[in-house]
């Protein structure tokens, strides 16, 4: 079970060096440290585009917010009330993206 | 590189970017850091200055 988990969790290579460089431009572009740059890709669900908007004028493309700690650990709840709240904030569809991101 | 098709996002998934991280700090324990970045909330991005 654990071997599967790891296998689950361990990305490839050329992503993490796609990603690497994707940093790298975006750190570059903007004049910005490593913890910035990587904590804006976690918090815009690793939306390349997205987290370059929000670098650059401080706000999502989509005009929702970045999500938070709390909208996080409400996401894990399963609660249909919470999951709803979360849907009327940032929209059904970054929902399920946050989903997904959370999982990868 | 191949460019993607017109409307498509580049998004990477959450372990890719630990290890992407992990390449790029120098910390001793980026592991720790990169969750700790995870569990904070992001402030408004502040450019560098260039004195720094």
């Amino acid at each position: 079970q654990e071997e599967e988990r790891q296998k689950s969790i361990c990305p490839s290579a050329a992503a993490v060096g796609e990603a690497v460089k994707t940093i790298q431009h975006l750190m570059e572009k903007f004049s910005m440290d490593l913890l910035t740059v990587t904590q804006a890709l976690l918090k815009n669900t690793g939306e390349v585009e997205t987290t370059f908007n929000f670098l650059q004028t401080g706000q999502r493309l989509d005009g929702y917010p970045v999500w938070s700690r709390e909208d996080d650990l409400e996401l894990q709840k399963h609660d249909k009330n919470i999951r709803n709240k979360l849907i009327a904030k940032f929209g059904a569809e970054n929902v399920a993206k946050r989903i997904a991101f959370r999982k990868s | 590189s191949e460019r993607q098709p017109s409307g498509s996002v580049t998004t990477y998934g959450i372990s890719v970017l630990r290890e992407a991280f992990k390449i790029l700090s120098d910390s001793q324990d980026s592991d720790a850091l990169f969750t700790k970045l995870d569990e904070t909330d992001i402030s408004f991005p502040k450019q560098l200055s260039p004195s720094v």
